[in-house]
């Protein structure tokens, strides 16, 4: 009975004992294998705005000191107090805030210049071609607002007559 | 034996409920710091006269109008029935409820609410309808204004939403246990602070300008009530320069009153007529006006009221004029304390202090 | 539905109130379809696989009674003795068996493919793809309870096939044991001769086993509320964030968390029995003062019972009387010695039940990990016991009280210290434990630190408040009586507010309800 059970039991457990320590090397140099699929990057889109990138919900403190000085700054109580809503006008677009548990988060960008483009390379003025181009199919429209949604971010198109005449990007409240 | 131990358990169970609502007046926010509107609601049952005509909206509502005001200079009788972010569903409501008390000849509507069909933010829900009497219009209105997270339970019961105020009780907890002070002016928020309004930010776009189904099907439950009652309807939209009241919307509401034969006054288009000077008559940049704008704006309302909607002028009775003389004493009284303490200050204590602040 | 919402309070009470208007033969059904809407609560979807579980253990374990049954009758029929019968009993067994793996594949199988599929792939990924992420993944939601009731279903499959208890013939009878409501969320898993025969008794009204019961509840939800969901904002930031929180947030970190998950634990199975209890049905223990544990021996012994006596029963000694590990002592005792032989089969059967163990509780090699570990004190101190027991008779002072505290302290902290591994890979676990001993500095005491984790002073002053109720419970325990009877047994007016006391710290300092949402954070104004 030794002879070839011996030997395929012997394999076995060493195959087994093989496959059981795999694990561990690579457990131990920090992989975990479970969580990989749960770990997929939140992707919004991003304004950016010279060096600095904009980021819908992000904390707007670091990115207005990044900005520097506004031109103005509108700041809106709503009504009894139940938060402050903040515009800091730059030049080309505007930014707004919307306070979310003691913290100012970034709610809105708003281009207001031709000048000013998008990451991406859009601009007022574009005919709306450009928008699928830029950005794909992956709209819905809406009375002439193109809106993509990534993430927890929005970005809205606005044309008239297929002129892109106000581009909005917007947080998306959970 | 039985007797002793059923009157056993009655007597724990009296405890046990004095307890219960002992501690729900403790823990209930009283709502007499920096946030008064929480107290809106309630304090109209304090009324003890009649009044012709009724208010109803949200901040634009009342803060830009001035019951002191209408009855000093035209006799008008009336009372505003407004809250933070009132909801058009709540105005309904609001008003079905105080016709079980009233019967007004011309309720006035604030329709900025239209932007808004649903709440945003769940403490404005509390703060207008925890002070409504529970009827049916109140659980209705709790019904229709819910936010997601939000039980029924917890409007009866106020403790399950507001226990965890055990934290931070304050002195004002104890004062106004079972009591409350007054804190408007027949509905009016007073504020006697000037901030002038300077630039706005650019008017945004919107991809649909439609006002919503819900904001629609309460506006037609009002406007049915008041033909039911017999009671004259005007549209009314305050003189605020933001957030932007879009000709889209204006549009949509002139429609609207010239479908159903309804008067629509927009303070929007007579600026130069009430004569308002934004780096005066306003509190917070031009979104509100402060005591002097929303006397003006009553000083234009007044004559539409009575020539327009024939509301009476009731000054010569004896027993009207002595509420409202009383009303006024307290209006002018307040009136003058923050004047002087703005004067001094060059800002009002009672409503300074930071978004996380506590309260004051 | 959870069970700490008001929909379930509301639910327990009209069924409550069915439940004891109705005539006893009414009772079991209603039972039945309160459970059915409970899991239907959840999504509707979900229940296609209770019911295939149901149904399929319900069908084969009724096969293998017939197959028994049969059997004997043909053995008298033929008139079997001796060797002959020996053959055929055999004959039959190795069939029986057949159907009894198949039952197990199929429902192991449907647990593993829709808790395991991810982890599966992830692996497939690191393997094949370099673990780039980018592979693909399932998006399935696991169905409420699958972990315990296919447990539990199993475990009945088992126990008819070895003849230790008769299949129930009645579907629906069967099926109010796989899915009773208050037991399928997160156990007690109970065994079919413990649990059945009561579900489908007739009952009258007893306000005694009433009381009992919601007390027990009100207990549960302390514990949850008040303790349990309190600290988890604190334990959240101090786990995800383990390189800003060195050295003496390591042992608060450790001990908030074991609060935690005892709290939340405990209090969770302490509303489910009770919530069983109201209708007068007594569900398994669970827990029995673990941390009075003086080794983590006996903290097993202590601390998910059913789930431990489930692997003991079904896992535990048949891997280690099976061929299988037979065959692997006789190895070890030729190549290893005596000694490797006879520890062969106890080693062999410990690492599958502490594998199973730790993949049972996540779909990760961190649970594996943890799982191992666990197995490997255990082994680690049975194989020391003898040279310990001569440390102890040696040492008087051992017997004391001090040293019996100083041992359910260590417990205590073994615990916590393997728990590491759950979260975090070795490198880490081991800076933690360097952390822990040498990494105190002066600085970790600073108030902003300390704030930083969420809670106010007053919140931490009740969580210790009630720490310190629960381990005076603990205490109140050690002889055996129960706490809930010593307090039904107090004068009127004491009892009453023993327990509107506590009522009213649920109430008031429970944390639930708006007044706890973080965006939320200007409520404090008024």
């Amino acid at each position: 009975m030794r002879g070839i059970r011996g030997k395929v039991v012997a394999a076995a457990l060493v195959a087994t004992a093989a496959l059981a320590a795999t694990p561990v090397p690579a457990y131990a140099w920090g992989f975990s294998f479970g969580a990989k699929a749960e770990e997929k990057a939140e992707e919004s889109y991003v304004f950016r705005s010279g060096e600095t990138d904009i980021v819908m919900g992000g904390d707007s403190a670091p990115v207005v000191r990044a900005l520097g000085t506004p031109l103005d700054t509108f700041e809106a109580d709503s009504c009894a107090y139940q938060g402050k809503d903040k515009i800091y006008s730059y030049s080309g677009f505007e930014l707004g805030t919307h306070p979310d548990g003691g913290v100012d988060v970034i709610s809105s960008v708003y281009v207001l210049d031709p000048a000013v483009s998008t990451p991406e390379g859009l601009q007022l003025g574009d005919p709306k071609s450009e928008i699928t181009k830029l950005y794909g199919k992956g709209y819905t429209l809406e009375n002439g607002v193109y809106r993509y949604v990534k993430g927890s971010s929005e970005l809205a198109i606005y044309t008239t007559g297929g002129i892109v005449d106000a581009i909005e990007y917007t947080a998306i409240a959970e | 034996m039985r007797g002793k131990k059923l009157g056993g358990v009655l007597l724990a169970a009296a405890v046990a409920a004095a307890g219960l609502w002992g501690l729900t007046c403790l823990l209930v926010p009283k709502y007499t710091g920096r946030v008064v509107e929480g107290n809106f609601t309630a304090e109209y049952y304090r009324e003890e006269s009649p009044h012709d005509v009724l208010i109803l909206g949200d901040c634009e509502a009342y803060e830009n109008i001035s019951p002191v005001t209408l009855w000093r200079e035209y006799g008008i009788t009336s009372y505003i029935r407004g809250n933070a972010q009132q909801l058009m569903s709540q105005s309904y409501y609001l008003l079905k409820d105080a016709l079980r008390e009233e019967k007004p000849e011309t309720v006035i509507l604030s329709i900025s609410a239209m932007q808004q069909a649903e709440q945003s933010n769940e403490t404005y829900n509390r703060m207008t309808l925890d002070g409504m009497r529970w009827s049916r219009e109140k659980l209705e209105a709790i019904l229709a204004s819910r936010m997601e997270g939000e039980h029924l339970i917890e409007y009866v019961f106020p403790l399950l939403r507001f226990h965890s105020r055990w934290a931070e009780l304050g002195g004002e907890d104890l004062t106004w246990f079972a009591d409350r002070p007054l804190v408007t002016h027949s509905g009016y928020y007073m504020r006697a602070d000037v901030r002038p309004a300077g630039t706005f930010p650019a008017e945004r776009r919107r991809s649909n300008y439609e006002f919503e189904e819900k904001a629609y099907e309460y506006l037609d439950r009002i406007r049915e009530l008041c033909e039911e009652e017999g009671i004259a309807l005007i549209l009314f939209k305050a003189p605020s320069l933001y957030p932007v009241w879009y000709d889209q919307w204006d549009m949509q509401i002139e429609e609207y009153a010239k479908a159903y034969g309804l008067a629509y006054l927009n303070a929007l288009e007579e600026i130069d007529v009430i004569g308002i000077d934004f780096s005066e008559d306003t509190y917070d940049g031009g979104l509100h006006m402060n005591v002097y704008g929303a006397e003006k704006v009553s000083r234009w309302l007044g004559p539409v009221l009575q020539k327009q909607f024939g509301v009476p002028d009731r000054r010569g009775d004896a027993a009207l004029s002595a509420v409202w003389e009383a009303k006024a004493a307290r209006y002018d009284a307040e009136k003058q304390s923050q004047e002087e303490e703005f004067a001094r200050l060059g800002y009002l204590t009672r409503f300074s202090g930071d978004e996380t602040g506590a309260s004051d | 539905m959870l069970l700490v919402s008001y929909e379930f309070l509301f639910f327990l009470a009209v069924l409550l109130a069915l439940y004891y208007l109705l005539p006893g033969r009414f009772q079991w059904p209603l039972l039945l379809a309160a459970s059915v809407l409970f899991y239907l609560s959840g999504g509707a979807f979900a229940i296609v696989f209770l019911i295939t579980t149901t149904v399929t253990t319900w069908f084969l374990a009724l096969r293998l009674e017939a197959m028994t049954e049969r059997a004997a009758a043909r053995v008298k029929e033929l008139g079997l003795s001796g060797g002959e019968k020996r053959a055929f009993q055999a004959a039959v067994k190795q069939k029986k068996k057949r159907v009894l793996i198949a039952g197990l594949i199929l429902n192991f199988g449907l647990l593993a493919v829709l808790k395991y599929t991810n982890f599966f792939l992830g692996n497939v990924d690191v393997l094949f793809f370099g673990g780039s992420g980018e592979g693909p993944y399932v998006d399935w939601l696991l169905p409420l309870g699958i972990s315990y009731y296919t447990f539990q279903a199993t475990g009945y499959l088992i126990d008819v096939y070895h003849k230790k208890i008769h299949a129930q013939k009645n579907l629906a009878r069967y099926a109010l044991f796989v899915s009773f409501f208050p037991q399928i969320v997160q156990g007690p898993i109970s065994r079919f001769d413990e649990l059945a025969a009561q579900l489908t008794e007739s009952r009258r009204f007893d306000w005694l086993t009433i009381r009992l019961g919601l007390m027990r509840m009100l207990w549960g939800f302390f514990k949850k509320l008040v303790a349990a969901d309190r600290i988890a904002p604190a334990v959240a930031v101090i786990v995800q964030n383990p390189d800003q929180y060195q050295g003496i947030y390591v042992w608060i970190g450790m001990f908030a968390y074991m609060l935690q998950m005892f709290a939340d634990f405990t209090g969770g199975i302490d509303i489910v029995i009770g919530a069983a209890q109201l209708f007068g049905i007594r569900l398994p223990e669970n827990f029995n003062r673990p941390f009075s544990s003086r080794s983590l021996a006996e903290f097993w012994r202590r601390w998910h019972m059913t789930l431990m006596r489930w692997l003991r029963e079904y896992i535990f000694f048949p891997v280690s009387t099976s061929r299988a590990s037979q065959k692997l002592s006789g190895a070890a005792r030729r190549f290893l010695g005596k000694g490797a032989g006879r520890r062969a089969p106890l080693y062999f059967a410990s690492v599958t039940v502490w594998l199973i163990t730790g993949i049972w509780h996540g779909a990760s090699w961190n649970f594996v990990a943890w799982g191992l570990a666990n197995c490997a004190v255990l082994l680690i101190s049975q194989e020391c016991s003898p040279l310990y027991r001569r440390f102890c008779s040696r040492f008087a002072w051992t017997a004391s009280r001090g040293y019996a505290a100083f041992e359910v302290a260590r417990t205590y902290l073994v615990f916590c210290m393997i728990e590491m591994f759950e979260y975090y890979s070795f490198d880490v676990v081991f800076s933690m434990f360097g952390s822990m001993f040498f990494g105190i500095r002066p600085w970790q005491f600073s108030g902003e630190l300390a704030a930083s984790l969420g809670l106010s002073a007053a919140d931490w002053i009740v969580v210790g408040l009630s720490a310190l109720l629960m381990f005076a419970v603990g205490l109140a325990q050690r002889d055996g009586r129960s706490v809930r009877e010593r307090i039904f047994a107090l004068p009127g007016w004491q009892r009453f507010f023993v327990i509107y006391g506590l009522f009213l710290a649920v109430l008031v300092l429970g944390v639930y309800g708006q007044g706890y949402d973080a965006s939320q954070f200007i409520y404090n104004q008024f």
